[in-house]
């Protein structure tokens, strides 16, 4: 009696894992879509776009991408969190919608590690700490002495209370241990257009939005944190070289999909997506917009990542009493 | 026994003072502050308690300056026309745009003057095949066709 | 001269065949979007972002702004016809225009907003070509008190948009600011009045309420009617402009495209009030005032080309600073992105034929747009004689379908059928809906900035008065608020003087 029990469930396991092998093979037979849970024109989107372009040529389904945003990202979110986990709806996300919402927001209605089955990171973004050419400094160490001399006289923007600028800014200060005013923005760009015009003295800001302006003069960049230099920066040196090593604040993007999701899918979709970050040709369009590939090892690499970056930035939040819900 | 002499203004200011004494009323639960650092509730706040104030005024002036006549209220059309634009909403995810057009097509046209059930259908189904040609087949929007289609 | 060279150069670019035929593809495109009520060039400019993968930079830039500029004459053609605003800059449009249309003059009406759009655009894109840069750095020199001062003179002047009660037009602007302030705080990330429902954490949008409000409460309003009474008049008088009419609106248009175009560069939100400001300069300075909200032609002429010459000018901030004035130029940066080039400063000298090739583009598409939406006047105009109930049912559908579209949420429709009743309630009380929009617009600016200059002066309130600009336009607030409170004033003191 036993034995038949077994082998019957040892026939129905090979019929398992053989038919969801088989759709990991006959996948994709429908459109693929890419939510990006903000509106079309910013980082997340030039991700979204170009891995999906790729994932179109190598898949051979047409790969549509759709803004849902609203709601800080988490409109978006919630949508694919819900979705069918099939494999036809995936989510371009990052440091702040899967690690920094849940360190912030008490009534989220996802949860990052429950809801959603990572696939890989894309790219990695530093920060600049880019100031009004008006300071009076010319590097780290000139800003750190400046604002302990003026404790709350700078004022820094951020594109919203939470935001990663935001947060950027607030581990600047636990770490040197300067004190600094926030002032939040309804976006990155009208924070630089503050800054541009002096009303705020710097921003702790993605290098995409205010390079254009560093590179032509009207905005001082003082370092970048990551290892190396940026290729578009040059002459901008690292923390560690402008002798703040501890800070070392870094944001990242990558795409996951509804948890559930068959593993034949994801480790398929993990395939793809990293050959195509490979290509030196995406490498360095990626590279001049001040974004680092940098895809993991596996699926569970990047799971264990996530994890590791919630943790990290509640202790970010916890000690800079950071509420947005009041 | 007081007598409203403006219908329009006695209403519209009553109408007022709710909105605003609601606002005043919701934004309690928001940090305050003070005026040179608010906090969330206090231009609501601000806002709100003017709108009551200038509400209370419109309201005396109603009491007090005679105004025109008011207009009727037409409960069919209102109540119609509003009554199909929602169920279009709640039919169009769960049922489909094809059978939403049909529900929206036909209470409104109920609100209307002159009801001609075939010219309504026949409305109907020209709007249905014409939003699916263009909507859906020519812009690519992402809105449920047929029921349970998501 | 090296302006001339730039443009001879910029010419040389759009009037290659490739760009011509995506200028009228944009345009085409934008046109049909506009018209449409909800779908704005937002949504189709992000739809169309992949077909452009394939394009040079040039190209693909040329048929984006096509869209958004496309857009703009195609929303003024809906707010004329049966009163929906397509854009938030139409609103001002439908006052008049509507009015026009109902008394069978929609083809002047129609005639005066493509040409009042045609000489904005070819204005402002002279003053693009000739003075991009030292104005992008006036935008600079706007600080938040300057916003908020700038914020003040709007509110003050949507007093004057009220044609009838100014006490109850003032609790409208209130009314639509409390209405305005649902959703996320941005000075301190707390999501207010919102009842813990999602799609109420970024706040009502603009395009819902003008819907419910002008859109829904309008069809309800003519169904009202009973009888054979016609809501658009039979006898159709022409469909071009009298002498008198061309007299009238020409000051007009050259008023507005100025202000227009001063108020588009500032990114902080500058485009959506030129309309309402132009709107509330004719007024004032008209001899005929009643006429306003009647059908008059210098209220549609002067934001017609208030709003499409802030449109182009809001490329500004956008083509020398890389800043974006609204979501329509973040998208652009984007699309900029993709093809691998950085907007910013360095685009004039770096990519001279990007820049003057779309300058030049913008010009050549505001001529087709012209030449093409002049003669659908007659089309248009036909439309409306369809009888109102085979019209209506199709109204309240591509308002529908619209809404649906901007965040594929049917609580968006349900939000603009509340607005319908709200709008509905609004007209029997005589309360005007203008008043409230231009309040649910601006309030949350006006609060965005109040508080924030407060934060950066540290608490001190005199940070309004020691910024030059700010003070000037808060003088000018109380100037205006005097003349506007005047004559009511004087005339209530007459009425106690007769009797």
């Amino acid at each position: 009696m036993v034995k038949i029990l077994c082998r019957s469930l040892l026939l129905l396991a090979i019929v398992v894992f053989t038919v969801t092998g088989a759709f990991g093979q006959d996948y994709p037979t429908q459109p693929i879509r890419i939510i990006v849970p903000y509106t079309a024109g910013g980082s997340s989107d030039y991700v979204g776009r170009t891995v999906g372009a790729k994932l179109q040529e190598n898949l051979g389904r047409p790969v549509v991408v759709e803004n849902r945003p609203g709601g800080n990202a988490v409109i978006g979110t919630e949508l694919v969190a819900k979705a069918r986990p099939d494999g036809y709806t995936l989510l371009v996300a990052g440091f702040s919608v899967l690690a920094a919402n849940m360190a912030m927001y008490k009534n989220l209605p996802y949860d990052t590690l429950r809801d959603f089955a990572p696939i890989t990171n894309v790219q990695d973004s530093q920060i600049v700490v880019a100031v009004n050419p008006k300071v009076p400094v010319n590097s780290i160490k000139e800003l750190i002495a400046y604002a302990k001399a003026n404790p709350g006289k700078l004022n820094y923007g951020s594109a919203g209370v939470g935001n990663t600028l935001h947060l950027a800014g607030e581990m600047f200060c636990l770490t040197t241990g300067v004190i600094l005013t926030h002032v939040p923005y309804k976006g990155a760009s009208q924070a630089l257009t503050d800054l541009l015009g002096g009303s705020i003295q710097l921003m702790f800001d993605l290098p995409q939005t205010p390079l254009s302006n560093i590179q032509a003069g009207r905005l001082k960049a003082l370092a970048v944190t990551g290892e190396k230099r940026l290729d578009v920066l040059p002459d901008v040196p690292t923390m560690a070289q402008a002798g703040v090593p501890e800070y070392n604040f870094a944001t990242w993007t990558g795409l996951v999909a509804p948890a559930n999701t068959p593993p034949a899918i994801v480790d398929r979709l993990f395939k793809e997506i990293t050959k195509a970050l490979n290509q030196p040709a995406v490498r360095d369009s990626f590279a001049k917009q001040a974004m680092v590939v940098k895809p993991n090892e596996s699926p569970e690499a990047f799971r264990q990542f996530i994890k590791n970056e919630i943790d990290r930035i509640r202790k970010v939040v916890q000690a800079a009493d950071i509420k947005p819900e009041g | 026994m007081i007598k409203i002499l403006s219908f329009k203004d006695f209403f519209a200011g009553l109408m007022f003072v709710a909105f605003g004494g609601t606002a005043v009323w919701l934004a309690q639960v928001y940090p305050f502050g003070s005026a040179g650092r608010m906090g969330p509730a206090y231009f609501p706040t601000l806002v709100g308690g003017l709108l009551t104030i200038l509400g209370a005024i419109v309201s005396l002036r109603g009491l007090a300056v005679p105004g025109q006549k008011p207009g009727s209220f037409h409960c069919k059309p209102l109540i119609l026309v509003l009554a199909g634009v929602v169920l279009f909403g709640f039919a169009l995810e769960r049922l489909g745009l094809m059978i939403a057009i049909f529900t929206l097509v036909v209470f409104s046209s109920l609100g209307g003057t002159e009801f001609r059930i075939r010219g309504v259908l026949i409305l109907a189904a020209v709007l249905a095949l014409g939003s699916f040609l263009v909507f859906i087949y020519g812009l690519g929007l992402q809105i449920p066709t047929w029921p349970f289609s998501f | 001269m090296e302006l001339l060279g730039n443009i001879g150069l910029g010419l040389g670019v759009a009037l290659t065949l490739v760009n011509l035929v995506y200028c009228f593809i944009g345009v085409l495109v934008g046109t049909l979007v506009g018209v449409l009520p909800g779908l704005g060039p937002l949504a189709t400019m992000a739809m169309l972002l992949p077909l452009t993968f394939n394009l040079t930079p040039v190209t693909a830039l040329i048929m984006l702004a096509g869209i958004y500029y496309g857009a703009q004459y195609g929303g003024s053609t809906t707010a004329i016809l049966v009163n929906l605003p397509g854009e938030s800059s139409s609103v001002v449009t439908c006052l008049d225009g509507y009015q026009m249309a109902r008394q069978g003059r929609a083809g002047p009406a129609l005639a005066v907003a493509a040409l009042a759009s045609f000489f904005a655009g070819t204005f402002a894109t002279l003053v693009i070509a000739a003075f991009a840069p030292p104005l992008a750095e006036v935008a600079l020199n706007f600080g938040p008190a300057a916003y908020f001062s700038l914020m003040v003179l709007g509110l003050v002047s949507a007093v004057v948009l009220a044609a009838g009660s100014l006490l109850k037009a003032f609790c409208m602007i209130l009314l639509g600011i409390l209405l305005g302030l649902i959703g996320t705080d941005v000075n301190s990330g707390m999501a207010r009045f919102t009842f813990n429902i999602s799609a109420l954490t970024d706040g009502i949008g603009f395009v819902i309420v003008a819907m419910g409000v002008f859109g829904f409460t309008e069809v309800i309003l003519n169904l009202e009617v009973k009888g054979k009474r016609e809501i658009f008049a039979k006898k159709v008088k022409n469909l071009w402009l009298t002498k008198s009419e061309f007299k009238a609106a020409a000051p007009a248009v050259l008023r507005g495209t100025l202000l227009g175009s001063m108020l588009g560069i500032l990114p902080g939100g500058g485009a959506l009030l030129s309309s309402f400001a132009a709107y509330t300069l004719e007024k004032r300075i008209s001899k005929n005032q009643a006429q306003f909200g009647k059908g008059a032609i210098e209220g549609v002429a002067a934001p017609e080309a208030a709003n499409n010459a802030g449109a182009q000018t809001s490329f500004i901030p956008l083509l020398t600073l890389g800043i974006p004035s609204n979501p329509v130029m973040a998208l652009m940066i984007g699309a900029m992105m993709i093809h691998n080039i950085q907007p910013g400063p360095q685009i004039v000298i770096n990519q001279p034929q990007l820049f003057w090739g779309m300058i030049a583009s913008m010009w050549i598409g505001n001529l087709m747009l012209v030449i093409f939406n002049l003669p659908l006047i007659g089309m248009w105009v036909r439309l409306l004689s369809v009888p109102y109930r085979l019209l209506f049912p199709s109204i309240l559908l591509f308002c529908g379908i619209g809404i649906y579209s901007l965040s594929y949420n049917t609580f968006d429709i349900h939000i603009a059928a509340l607005f319908g009743l709200l709008g509905y309630i609004f007209v029997k009380l005589e309360c005007e809906p203008a008043p409230l929009m231009l309040g649910f617009i601006l309030g949350p600016m006006l609060e965005e900035y109040l508080r924030r200059a407060l934060l950066l002066s540290r608490g001190d309130p005199l940070t309004f008065f020691t910024n030059p600009i700010s003070a000037g336009m808060l003088i000018a607030s109380a100037i205006l608020l005097v003349i506007v409170i005047l004559p009511a004033v004087r005339k209530k003191r007459e009425d106690v003087f007769a009797e």
